[in-house]
């Protein structure tokens, strides 16, 4: 029932991106600059260096496109979530509550952006290179890879969605979950760059670090299983934290407005 | 001209953004958190009295405290609403007004800015405290206000370009995109990804006029630009501003004739 509210959420939303293909593929323009910037900055750096911290050329640009492809897929499917503040002020939330489908869910899918997912063959682009530069992967490492894509999604989209859940104690709150989005800053950077408690807290509390790295980690054969436990024990951390906000947030709502 | 409309909506739009100050706190991230990012990067390759293109670690991370300052607080893509009021009729009500229309966006645009400017300085103040022991003061005392003059009319040249993107909503059915991607664009070649004097092909960045807005303030902070450079860069600087008021009146006056406020 769930799933299939939300795949026709999804054909609706395809049907009205098409309508604006022209502004669409300006979109695409747009995610090419931000993806190159990405490559630039890391071209610059190994024009001049062999290795960031441990970090080859080939491992940087593979991060570069994973983040890409993470950043595109958040955009793309759970973009929905940022209209919980909004919805919130202006009293419209039970627009979402009265629906038979649970609501957390409802709100992250009901804005799919196709213009992100014309996006995404960026990402997978630059991967493609960047693989071409490690040779010796082999094809079964893609498994764990897409696995821990999977789980870095999910930890980003609870992360978005605690952090949008203040907006039941905060009257506006448009510009907090850009934090979210800013801190993401920290996922550009190759893992070893971080030491000693900034490490500790960029792997826990605020674990963006794992969000590209973990992934690629898996990809070039630096990192195990232990990578992909890490990460289902800080996704169930970050479900049970957004579970127990939307609750007591609804308690705190009022559908007042205002 | 009469200056008070532009005054007062300048005046208003102040105390819109203020109504909501937590909002206006909340951006501090955008001033605070990627150069405290990038710093963890910067130091595992300048660590160790390296260099590259010229900055070391100290440079790059006040490069980056200062260009995230200017560009963080450009608006690039002037004000979304001009497009959207093209498109759905709703600018029909802007042009009963007996003041420029580009004039008094121009001065709710600023006003909406002044709080985030000076929250801002408070945020760039934060993370040059945290990162005191990289973050350098230029010692000519004249390159502060210097900078800072060029970075404001570097605000008039993007919100110019902004502007302009907006008004194509008079040809398209929607300009989000473009004008979206301008920004991203915009944000590239001022400098605020990157230095531009350290990216392959440096002499096509360094030709167009977005590094007014970040990467040519932040050389004068950082004493690499000379005094005598000024002069030059300052009649560059205008040359482009007045060929955008150019270009943005001629298509205005364009759009205007297609125009039809039917909205839809």
């Amino acid at each position: 029932m769930a799933l299939r509210a939300v795949l026709r959420l999804i054909s609706l939303r395809v049907k009205w991106e098409l309508f604006f293909r022209l502004d669409a593929l300006f979109g695409f323009v747009g995610g090419l600059v931000q993806v190159m910037a990405g490559v630039l900055l890391f071209e610059a750096i190994y024009g001049r260096t062999q290795a960031i911290a441990g970090w080859t050329r080939g491992e940087a640009l593979a991060l570069v496109g994973t983040l890409s492809i993470l950043l595109e897929l958040e955009r793309a499917l759970l973009r929905g979530l940022q209209r919980l503040p909004e919805l919130v002020e202006e009293g419209l939330l039970e627009h979402f509550l009265t629906r038979p489908v649970p609501t957390p869910l409802l709100l992250a899918f009901h804005r799919v952006n196709l213009r992100a997912l014309w996006r995404l063959p960026l990402g997978i682009g630059v991967l493609a290179y960047a693989l071409s530069l490690l040779p010796g992967i082999p094809g079964w490492r893609f498994v764990p890879f897409t696995l821990s894509l999977v789980l870095s999604l999910a930890v980003y989209g609870l992360m978005v969605f605690c952090l949008v859940c203040l907006s039941f104690w905060l009257i506006r709150m448009q510009n907090f979950f850009w934090l979210v989005y800013d801190l993401a800053e920290f996922a550009r950077y190759p893992a070893g760059v971080y030491r000693g408690a900034i490490r500790f807290l960029l792997t826990t509390v605020l674990p963006l670090v794992l969000l590209a790295n973990f992934p690629v980690l898996l990809l070039t054969g630096r990192g195990g299983a232990s990578l992909l436990l890490h990460q289902a024990l800080v996704l169930a951390g970050f479900a049970t934290l957004g579970m127990l906000l939307w609750r007591r947030g609804l308690r705190r709502y009022q559908g007042a407005g205002g | 001209m009469r200056l008070r409309p532009y005054l007062r909506a300048l005046q208003v739009q102040t105390q819109v953004t203020l109504r909501y100050r937590g909002n206006v706190f909340a951006f501090l991230s955008y001033v605070l958190i990627p150069p405290l990012a990038v710093f963890f990067l910067w130091r595992a390759v300048l660590g160790g009295e390296r260099a590259l293109g010229g900055y070391d670690l100290s440079t790059m991370v006040t490069y980056y405290i200062v260009t995230q300052y200017f560009v963080a607080n450009t608006a690039f893509s002037a004000w979304t609403d001009i497009g959207e009021e093209i498109r759905d009729g709703r600018l029909t009500l802007w042009l009963l007004r007996p003041a420029s229309h580009y004039g008094l966006y121009f001065a709710r645009n600023i006003g909406g800015w002044i709080p985030y400017w000076i929250a801002g300085l408070l945020g760039a103040a934060a993370v040059a405290g945290i990162l005191h022991r990289y973050f350098l003061l230029p010692q000519e005392p004249w390159r502060i206000p210097m900078a800072v003059g060029f970075w404001l009319l570097g605000v008039v040249l993007a919100f110019t370009w902004g502007y302009i993107l907006n008004l194509l909503s008079f040809w398209t059915e929607r300009s989000t995109g473009i004008v979206l991607m301008a920004d991203a664009a915009a944000v590239f070649l001022a400098g605020g990804f990157v230095p531009l004097d350290i990216l392959p092909l440096k002499e096509i960045w360094l030709l167009l006029p977005f590094r007014f807005a970040g990467w040519f303030p932040t050389q004068i902070y950082l004493g690499r630009v000379g005094f005598a450079e000024l002069p030059r860069e300052l009649g560059l600087l205008l040359g482009w501003l007045l060929t955008f008021l150019v270009l943005q009146k001629l298509i205005w006056r364009l759009g205007l004739r297609r125009y039809q406020g039917a909205g839809g």
